[in-house]
């Protein structure tokens, strides 16, 4: 249950969205069943495609930390074991598909045992271009959604077409401009509140989303109120299931104010497109072209780092934490450099590891001590 | 009526508890065991030390609690362990730059502002290799005592090889000497040699500037002290009561809030 403010409990139109990030999609059936979802596991994969296809994207998080399943080395992140985990006796069967991005090795390695244990028919990998600013990605790329786009078509039984991508590309702006509205007041709302709210926003399906959000944003402007004394935080990482780790900031005095984890606020961002092109595949494309980029990722040695230094500054974050979920690679070898960047930029930096998204005493005396020194 | 502050540090091995006057001097000090329940340690060692002290309970102006225990106990504030051992420190030795704390489990480098205000740390991931949980399992594989691992070092010919960063295997590491035939001295100058070596590679990340100084209960360990002096290539200053700075770095801090 989500540790929250008294006043921002008990208004349904708030409720509702903290209930489906609680239950992270677990009641999907039931609550939707005329819906068919499509599980995937990373930003990167085009959600309008899903949509344009008649799916709804969902996003597959682990319920909680699992044994190691066998087909995995120990040595690999707790998604990856977490997901895994939850497939093999069938959580995930009534899903449409499942949508892999190639991010790092083991989620490329998780995509093809999930095709050998789970459904081979089912099971698509996407493979974006890591140079996202390279002379030809942005043409490969989008190659390569047209390519997922076709399979979504297939598995779906529909045909999907312009009409169906201008839809879902109108409907995924949407949500993005909505979470925005929401991204605004994150400095003035408790962050385990935001945190929630965005993650509702990947697991349920968009159009209810969309409307349970244009509700609750009204009631959460006219309650949301300046942090007062509390320190400001940038935070950015990958995954995060839960929002142990944002109740636990505020817990300490904190309040993430910028929120750059790849299911915070970076998932929703709709980046200035430099222009409108013919083509509508390929301006959904330039949206996760433009985007800012994770570790997995890259537009130029330091466009990560400026990013996220110009976001803490216009955000007036005192401080950045770095959050490494236990074995990520991409975002252990991303915290060296980026810590250091951040640092030589006079703000003060915690890195962070943790096994899951959960936290407990160890987490809570380095964050304590660090908010302490701020 | 004298006032008085209290620093309660419950840490996951041992609770230490620190009396201190209006003037910050220390006007008692007990330790124990943390056992199954740090927070009732903590009650009744405070107790004894203000009985000791013939002391009530009502001239306790303020408490502030600090360890891993911080949380359980019924105080004013509770301030980390890293920012109440930068506190004590920064009484102790104000030029003191960075504290090389190694406690029961975990082991941390703390980068000092002039004042005693925290920098950067750096801490320990969730493993028990570089901490005094190490050394107490070292101990028993050699079947020697915690307090006798300094002299043994001292008199070791040369320092067996510990490579492994994991306890468990570091203890069948240890056999393994064993097995070879090393002596105990031997052997336990490549524990101290191990916890040093895991300990420096922490400084790496925060920096290391002088002055240094070492607390926690293995900076009575002369094994360990003069180990890590070698890896870090400087003297260390140790306390001469090092595993109760932190509790008197959260004596400082409820006399500190208290006054303002």
């Amino acid at each position: 249950m989500l540790n929250m403010d008294q006043k921002f409990k008990g208004i349904d139109q708030i409720d509702l969205l903290i209930d489906e990030a609680g239950l992270n999609g677990d009641k999907r059936r039931e609550r939707y069943p005329d819906r068919k979802f499509y599980g995937f596991f990373c930003s990167y994969l085009p959600e309008e495609l899903v949509l344009a296809a008649g799916m709804q994207p969902l996003r597959l998080f682990p319920s909680s930390l699992q044994g190691t399943p066998a087909e995995l080395p120990a040595y690999c992140c707790s998604l990856a074991k977490g997901t895994l985990s939850l497939a093999k006796p069938g959580t995930y069967d009534d899903l449409a598909g499942y949508g892999f991005v190639h991010t790092c090795d083991t989620m490329q390695c998780l995509g093809g045992i999930w095709k050998d244990i789970v459904s081979q028919d089912k099971t698509y990998m996407i493979v974006p271009p890591v140079m996202l600013g390279a002379p030809g990605a942005d043409k490969y790329f989008r190659i390569e959604a047209e390519n997922l786009l076709f399979a979504l078509g297939q598995l779906n039984k529909s045909n999907p077409g312009n009409s169906e991508v201008a839809a879902a590309l109108k409907l995924c702006r949407q949500v993005r401009q909505l979470a925005g509205e929401l991204d605004q007041l994150r400095p003035m709302l408790p962050s385990q509140l935001v945190s929630a709210l965005l993650r509702a926003g990947q697991v349920m399906p968009r159009e209810e989303y969309v409307s349970a959000l244009q509700n609750a944003l009204p009631v959460l402007k006219e309650k949301a109120e300046e942090a007062g004394a509390r320190k400001k935080l940038l935070v950015t990482g990958a995954v995060l299931e839960n929002d142990s780790f944002f109740s636990m900031v505020e817990e300490l005095g904190g309040r993430v104010v910028a929120d750059d984890t790849c299911t915070g606020y970076r998932h929703f961002i709709e980046p200035p497109i430099k222009e409108e092109t013919e083509n509508l595949m390929q301006t959904l494309i330039n949206r996760y072209i433009e985007m800012p980029p994770c570790p997995c990722r890259n537009r130029g040695l330091d466009t990560r780092l400026n990013y996220l230094e110009s976001l803490a500054r216009r955000r007036g974050a005192a401080a950045a934490i770095i959050l490494i979920r236990k074995y990520c690679d991409p975002h252990a070898w991303d915290a060296v450099p980026l810590a250091k960047g951040l640092r030589d930029a006079g703000i003060q930096v915690l890195v962070m590891e943790l096994e899951g998204a959960g936290v407990g005493g160890q987490e809570r005396t380095r964050l304590q001590a660090f908010i302490e020194s701020l | 009526m004298a006032k008085f502050y209290l620093g309660v540090d419950i840490g996951s091995l041992t609770t230490k508890i620190v009396l201190i006057n209006d003037a910050a001097e220390i006007v008692g000090r007990a330790t124990g065991r943390s056992g199954y329940s740090g927070k009732e340690i903590a009650m009744r060692l405070a107790a004894g030390l203000l009985e000791n002290n013939g002391l009530k309970t009502s001239e306790v102006v303020a408490t502030v609690a600090t360890g891993y225990g911080r949380v359980t106990f019924p105080a004013d504030r509770e301030i980390s362990e890293i920012t109440c051992q930068a506190r004590g420190i920064a009484h102790l030795f104000n030029r003191a730059r960075t504290v090389i704390d190694i406690g029961g489990q975990d082991s941390k480098v703390i980068k000092l502002l002039p004042g005693g205000k925290v920098a950067d740390f750096a801490m320990n991931d969730k493993c028990a290799a570089g901490t005094g949980r190490f050394l107490e399992v070292m101990a028993g594989a050699l079947e020697v005592k915690v307090e006798e691992l300094g002299d043994l070092a001292a008199r070791a010919g040369e320092s067996c090889p510990i490579s492994s960063i994991c306890t468990v295997f570091a203890e069948s590491e240890i056999i393994s000497h064993i097995s070879a035939g090393k002596s105990k001295p031997d052997i336990v100058a490549g524990v101290c040699d191990s916890v040093a070596a895991r300990v420096t590679s922490m400084t790496a990340r925060t920096g290391l500037e002088q002055e240094v100084v070492f607390t926690g209960g293995v900076a009575r360990n002369n094994g360990v002290v003069n180990a890590l002096a070698r890896h870090l290539g400087c003297t260390l200053s140790v306390p001469p009561e090092p595993e109760i700075t932190a509790a008197l770095g959260a004596a400082l801090s409820a006399l500190g809030f208290s006054k303002n």
